[in-house]
């Protein structure tokens, strides 16, 4: 290709590209605000967060403006419709967050400036992550999205577990961002190209000369090890409990939402876009059917270990690991209606997981503690903390007619008709295997009954230990309450978030 | 001996990759496991240079690669390196099985 | 104007589902210290919702009942009456380019809810769903009522039991499959924290215990529901739907235009009458009858007059019968497994409620730990949703497996029926002893549902239908008034053990003479409500298997004797221990006269007072499965 050409081509395109990355841009803008506050004396003690939050909110503005579909910077980032559902998904979780710490405190305003550059860059590295198109992109947003995260892990100070969370993640992440590394390498060199387009189509061709060669199939593999370790899937989930227990609850809320939101997007988008040109059959009986069964094994060891927990972000953790598994059920029909489904099921999670690590770290604010036993006669200490809680918990549970019901609805609906889509196409054993998934699906909720009732209990029905009311400001129960209300109005008006999945995931690939 | 071609460097890459997963494995080190990352990343940086010599398309693209990885990989070894001082000022050690507190 | 807003019976039935749930948002805004304003608020609201019951129950008898009869058809039981007439016509209105205009006075009331899944706000009312609405609200009322010694909480309380009752009615009245499950679980968890919070010493391992057991079984129906909700309907609705689902696509994706011939189109639906269509149809080619599936003829004057050639017609107007059919056989639908397994995952999802030997046990736990209340509750109305489930849901969408399964489903009946008095008589707790009572009684219920005879003697069948429908009622009366006879007793005596019981009738002559009304009325006495469901399903059980007749009419006894022997455990003798509690108060006398009135009143006029309005429902309903055998 001519060099001069494309050198051209990229500059005539490059204002109306950075427009577009406006968003990406301003977060850039608060990362740079941010670390040079540190420079001034004054600004040292001026809390950052709120800024930030204006910042985010902007950027949400920007987006939710932004309706074009096509490719930029020469084909590096792909913004479109799905890309844009993220980054709308990430930059609210980003700015509830931020709220949440306003609320509890947990930046002083000493470390405002460094909590806000870690947190905006992480972030931004998951925008990136949602709307990558080349390779390069998927390596370097995942970077950029993992190493403030692993800051944010130990970012309690002095606290030992903090430090430990952050060393097991930076340890875990490190080497599984170093073999998907290698992957890609493996990958973009049988090839030829790390562009996924162009890259889907030589996969193509390769996979009709014959079937995939050593290398190529360990490069997708270790492709997937990445992911999935940043999913928190089968075998990879070992890093996530211990990380979120360390860890302060907002950041747990930030990794459980945004990162594996962000984590999510960009599977379904290679799946979606590497395979487009390899024959369904073959894709379906290799990469889905694994897919399924890590995906049932997943949600059912997150259940099961979840049983048996007593610190409430530990059994949140396990919670996470256990949706991830939903939503893997549904990632791996590897259809658009699933795909769908799972963008829905996000946009459920985002308000009841969100709303459930809030609750922790009110609680830790108040009472010091994050044990359940912390929570016990919440109700009667706090009735508006209470209820929200309750709200979140059945959300998380399934029960119409809340948010985390309307997400498992569609989740189990995809997977189910993909199952009699494949059975009535010639392929039983897929049928058999995806009605397996679902039944896995259907027995591991009322499993997960077992943990989350464990916590409404305590809840609802234990006296507490401490009768004096808790004391929650105005502000937060405000902001419970608008989480409350966002699970219930996504649980009973579909509509208008459907179409927006819909549109989203016709949109990929 | 045939003439020196891609897939000299490919085993090599292998190699190295190979040693670096087993580092990762076995070290209990915490700056040792490190260690093992930068030779797994310094395998698929290996990878993108072959490519980029024998691959005609892949001319531009590789070495774009591996200079993004380089970067990467000292960003990567800077936040470790911070996190493992912050484990080290708490419990005096970088022994990986020494951070044993948060289990169940 | 747009005509759609005229839909009167849409705010009516709108209301009656959700004007217990607005007294419980109106009740929130109330300061709690206010505590006997918030009880004769929610008292008010039980009673307004019991009224509007009563209205519907006219607007029903009248306009819908009797408007129809202008031909020579006899009165009542006019084809167009029927609940699934009405649908078919609500629905036709629906799918047309602009819908409407909709009629006000059809009591049925469709409108789009989630389009993208196909999900409809169908209410209906028909005989059956309208008792049992009448029923709730009236249990409802008198539970509230006897709330008055609840001082802990109140608010927190009553607004649950109105949110409850929302729940209960909302399930009644649902026509679509998802509704009824949103409600069906609604319901859930307000009874949680009833029987958790409020409950006796091991309430929270009964809480929990409810809420495992009901999820597990609604589980299984979310199976059924989502497996039933892929089948391709398309022949089976108005054929406005299928143009409509074209454009839909072609608006959606353009490029789905092209793979998807017109032919290939699916149609989806909830709707508990279209999927009972594709449920008999599937039966029928099951069972290579398939000759007989017709297609229904349009403008006809009588269009749900059964043919003299035996043909059923099910497709919709408008529909290639070969290609109909064609489709519908290589659909899942008439896979033998897929029926079996659909019917049986909605069989164990009501099951779990009505409850069904051997998955009962959740049952005695939670009416022991509930509150006088909720117990009157949970046995006069959740339990009803069970039997109602099995009616509405389980048997017209699987018919097949219902027929072929029916001699087993009668067999667990019977079971349930001595079981359930078998374990009553060795019980000392008297709450306990009626909760294995409630479970001995739903068996009849089930075996009522179950003795399906051949489409000759469909009669037979049609009687034990309207035993197992007025048996749900009988049960609703006495084990609502029989667990406030516990409740009158505890809150004297502050136990339930039936040994240090006795000697009642002395001090308590008023209490005892309503409670023995009571006992007898549940041990099914001629001339009291118990009697005329027992009687006939026991005449509908002997036309279908004469083994399980005797063994329900043998239980009888074991019933009339675990009763008799707690009333005069609890009643008879001597004890200085009783001797001092007082009568029968002027609020425990208002809530149990009327159950005491209504028990004798429904034993002495069950066709004038009942059987006169629910009859059409139920005849419609069984002549639809019926001839299908």
């Amino acid at each position: 290709m001519p060099l001069d050409a494309e050198l051209a081509r990229l500059d005539a395109t490059l204002a109306h590209d950075l427009l577009r990355f406006g968003p990406e841009l301003l977060l850039c803008l608060g990362i740079v605000g941010s670390l040079f506050a540190k420079l001034f004396r004054a600004a040292t003690r001026v809390q950052l967060v709120p800024f930030a939050l204006l910042l985010t909110l902007v950027a949400l503005g920007l987006v939710a403006s932004d309706a074009q579909d096509s490719a930029v910077f020469g084909g590096l980032l792909r913004l479109d419709s799905f890309a844009n559902f993220f980054r709308v998904f990430l930059l609210l979780t980003a700015a509830l967050v931020l709220a949440l710490t306003r609320l509890t405190g947990l930046p002083d305003a000493t470390d405002s400036a460094d909590f806000v550059t870690l947190l905006l860059g992480g972030t931004l590295g998951m925008m990136l992550m949602a709307s990558a198109n080349h390779l390069i992109m998927v390596f370097l947003a995942i970077e950029m999205a993992s190493l403030p995260s692993y800051v944010l892990a130990g970012f309690l100070k002095g606290k030992g577990r903090s430090s430990e969370a952050a060393l097991k993640y930076v340890v875990y992440g490190a080497a599984a961002s170093g073999v998907m590394l290698y992957g890609i390498s493996l990958l973009v060199g049988q090839l030829g190209t790390a562009y996924l387009p162009s890259a889907a189509e030589s996969l193509g061709a390769a996979f009709r000369s014959g079937g995939f060669s050593l290398s190529l199939t360990a490069g997708l593999l270790f492709l997937f090890v990445g992911l999935g370790f940043k999913l928190a899937v089968l075998p990879f989930q070992f890093w996530l409990p211990d990380v979120f227990e360390g860890a302060a609850a907002e950041v747990g809320a930030m990794l459980a939402v945004a990162s594996k939101a962000a984590a999510v997007g960009l599977t379904l988008r290679l799946l979606f876009v590497l395979f487009q040109h390899v024959p369904i059959p073959a894709v379906t009986e290799t990469v889905s059917a694994a897919l399924a069964g890590v995906a049932v094994l997943t949600a059912t060891l997150g259940n099961v270990a979840a049983l048996v927990q007593t610190n409430l972000k530990r059994l949140l953790a396990y919670s996470t690991i256990a949706h991830a598994g939903y939503m893997l059920m549904a990632i791996a029909c590897i259809q658009r209606p699933a795909a769908a489904a799972v963008l829905f099921y996000l946009a459920g999670y985002l308000p009841m997981t969100l709303g459930a690590f809030a609750v922790v770290a009110v609680l830790r604010s108040l009472t010091g503690s994050e044990e359940i036993d912390a929570a016990r006669g919440l109700l009667k200490r706090s009735p508006v903390l209470g209820v929200c809680t309750a709200v979140f918990l059945f959300s998380l549970l399934g029960v119409p007619p809340l948010a985390g019901f309307a997400g498992k609805f569609q989740v189990f609906t995809a997977v189910y008709r993909t199952g009699a889509f494949h059975a009535a196409g010639g392929h039983p054993w897929l049928g058999t295997l995806f009605n397996v998934v679902l039944a896995a699906g259907v027995v591991n909720t009322v499993v997960s009954a077992g943990y989350y009732l464990k916590v409404l209990k305590a809840v609802a029905l234990d006296d507490p230990t401490d009768e004096t009311p808790l004391g929650e400001g105005v502000a937060v129960r405000l902001y419970l309450l608008l989480l409350t209300a966002a699970v219930v109005v996504v649980g009973v008006w579909w509509d208008p978030l459907t179409d927006l999945t819909w549109r989203a995931a016709v949109g990929l690939g | 001996m045939t003439e020196l071609g891609l897939t000299h460097f490919l085993i090599l890459s292998a190699f190295l990759f190979a040693c670096g997963l087993l580092c990762i494995a076995t070290k209990r080190n915490a700056v040792g496991i490190l260690m093992g990352v930068e030779l797994v990343l310094n395998a698929a940086n290996i990878n993108f240079v072959a490519f980029t010599r024998y691959l005609p398309g892949f001319r531009i693209e590789g070495q774009v690669f591996a200079v993004l990885v380089i970067v990467l990989a000292a960003a990567e070894a800077a936040v470790a390196l911070a996190i493992i001082l912050n484990f080290y000022n708490n419990r005096g050690t970088v022994d990986v099985d020494q951070a044993n507190d948060l289990k169940g | 104007m747009d005509p759609n807003a005229r839909e009167v019976d849409m705010i009516w039935l709108t209301a009656q589902v959700f004007l217990p749930l607005a007294v419980a948002v109106l009740l929130l805004i109330v300061p709690g210290r206010f505590r006997e304003l918030l009880r004769w608020l929610a008292l008010f609201g039980c009673a307004a919702t019991l009224a509007l019951s009563l209205c519907l129950w006219v607007d029903y008898y009248h306009r819908v009942l009797e408007y129809r009869s202008d031909r020579s058809v006899s009165s009542m039981y006019h084809p167009d009456s029927r609940l699934d007439a009405r649908v078919e016509h609500q629905q036709s209105l629906t799918a047309k380019p602009v819908p409407g205009p909709f009629l006000s006075i059809d009591l049925v009331t469709i409108r789009p809810w989630i389009s993208q899944f196909d999900v409809n706000y169908a209410l209906g009312v028909d005989g059956l769903n309208l008792l049992m609405v009448i029923l709730t609200s009236l249990v409802t009322m008198l539970a509230v009522a006897a709330s008055w010694k609840i001082d802990d909480r109140v608010k927190g309380y009553l607004v649950l039991i109105l949110t409850l009752e929302s729940g209960v009615i909302g399930a009644f009245l649902s026509l679509d499959l998802f509704l009824f499950y949103v409600f069906y679980e609604v319901m859930l968890l307000p009874m949680y924290f009833l029987i958790g919070m409020w409950g006796g010493g091991r309430r929270k391992y009964a809480a929990l215990k409810f809420v495992i057991y009901t999820l597990a079984g609604s589980v299984c129906l979310l199976a059924a529901m989502i497996a039933l909700y892929t089948v391709n309907v398309r022949d089976f609705v108005d054929q406005n739907v299928v143009l409509r689902q074209d454009e839909e696509m072609a608006r959606r994706d353009p490029s789905l235009l092209i793979l998807e011939a017109k032919g290939r189109i699916e149609v989806h639906s909830f709707d508990i009458v279209t999927l009972s269509k594709v449920g008999r149809a599937a039966m029928l080619v099951l069972t290579n009858q398939e000759h007989r599936l017709a297609v229904r003829g349009v403008g006809k004057d009588e269009p749900h007059q059964p043919a003299a050639n035996g043909s059923v017609e099910l497709f919709a107007p408008g529909v290639d019968r070969e290609a109909a059919l064609a489709r519908l056989k290589a659909s899942p639908v008439c896979n033998r497994t897929f029926q079996y397994v659909i019917f049986a995952l909605l069989f164990v999802g009501f099951a779990v409620k009505v409850p069904i030997v051997p998955l009962h046990s959740w049952l005695p736990d939670a009416h022991v730990e509930a509150p006088t209340p909720v117990s009157m509750i949970l046995a006069g109305v959740l339990l009803k949703l069970g039997g109602y489930g099995l009616i509405r849901i389980a048997f017209p969408l699987c018919p097949w497996a219902a027929a072929e399964l029916a001699w087993w489903i009668g067999l667990i009946g019977a079971v349930g029926i001595v079981y359930g008095a078998l374990v009553a008589m060795g019980q000392t707790d008297f709450k306990k002893l009626l909760a294995y009572s409630s479970v001995s009684h739903m068996g009849y219920v089930v075996l009522g549902l179950a003795s399906w005879s051949s489409a000759d003697n469909s009669q037979y069948w049609e009687m034990g239908v309207n035993g197992a429908v007025y048996q749900m009622l009988a049960h609703g009366i006495t084990a609502t008034a029989l667990f406030f006879v516990v409740g009158v007793v505890y809150d004297r005596a502050h136990h339930r053990e039936l040994n240090q019981l006795g000697g009642l009738t002395e001090p308590m002559p008023v209490y005892t003479g309503l409670s023995a009304i009571l006992f007898f009325a549940s041990m099914g006495l001629p001339g009291l409500c118990g009697f005329v469901g027992e009687f006939k399903v026991m005449m509908a059980a002997w036309a279908f298997s004469p083994p399980l007749a005797v063994t329900a009419i043998l239980a009888t006894i074991l019933t009339a004797s675990y009763l008799l022997w707690a009333w005069q455990r609890a009643f008879l003798g001597v004890n200085e221990k009783t001797k001092g509690y007082p009568d029968v108060s002027a609020r425990e006398f208002v809530i149990l006269l009327p159950l005491v009135l209504f028990a004798i009143a429904l034993g002495l006029f069950p066709s004038v007072l009942i059987l006169s309005w629910v009859e059409p429902s139920v005849a419609g309903w069984v002549e639809n499965l019926a001839p299908l055998k």
